[in-house]
């Protein structure tokens, strides 16, 4: 069987579930750097849920066949299915305020007809510096040169 | 005297142009800014955040296909 290798129409109608249902969540990390013009590789999409219980969020896995498997042992709760496969649920975020007060400050990204929220750049940078693992201090630079860019861009704009 | 050759640039090539006479303005306000900035780094962001969906699908394509390799 062929692996997918670029964003399916599987993963977008999943997301779009979760938008359409109004689930709070963002997305963060790299793949929410790579939306804001970040130059990166990443192999997931991490999304932020304020519950990752929400029963919404079931429902919009039904649509696309995907299932939760909630946590087991030192395993975080994960998405499985074609899907999802490529969502990581997150559970704690390094050097960040609580969800809500992260949510208020989000990016909102035209996505079709909804507006995919997005922890803003400078918002995954400090996740990453207080997070301060090594592959997070490889990046930092490449995240780092696209928010200068960005809010020079953005400020030229205004 | 002989006529200077010309030549007739299609609209999208017109347009091409325009982009990156856009980019350049772009890339040398980024700089003036934040001279410690990668310029190759900013040019590329440049580019990315035209059309960020593009830009994850890259991101994950270039992430997947490392992935697979070392499968």
């Amino acid at each position: 069987m062929g692996v997918a290798l670029k964003f399916t129409s599987g993963e977008a109608r999943f997301l779009r579930e979760l938008l359409r249902r109004r689930v709070p969540f963002m997305v963060v990390g790299l793949s929410g750097a790579a939306l804001q013009g970040a130059l990166v590789v990443t192999q997931d999409v991490d999304l932020w849920f304020r519950n990752p219980g929400d029963p919404r969020i079931q429902q919009a896995l039904k649509v696309v066949d995907g299932t939760y498997v909630p946590i087991i042992y030192l395993n975080p709760p994960r998405f499985v299915g074609d899907a999802v496969d490529v969502f990581d649920i997150v559970m704690n975020m390094s050097g960040l305020e609580d969800f809500d007060v992260e949510r208020r400050q989000a990016v909102l990204l035209p996505f079709g007809r909804y507006r995919l929220p997005v922890l803003p750049l400078a918002r995954i940078i400090a996740s990453k510096e207080a997070a301060n693992r090594e592959k997070d201090r490889l990046v930092l630079p490449r995240l780092k040169n696209a928010l200068k860019t960005k809010q020079t861009v953005r400020w030229k704009k205004s | 005297m002989s006529k200077r050759p010309t030549i007739k640039l299609s609209a999208a090539q017109q347009q091409n142009l325009r982009k990156q006479n856009r980019r350049l303005r772009q890339l040398e306000l980024v700089m003036r800014r934040h001279p410690d900035a990668d310029r190759d780094d900013v040019w590329h962001t440049l580019i990315a955040l035209e059309n960020p969906w593009a830009n994850l699908e890259r991101s994950l394509l270039r992430g997947r296909g490392v992935e697979i390799h070392f499968r």
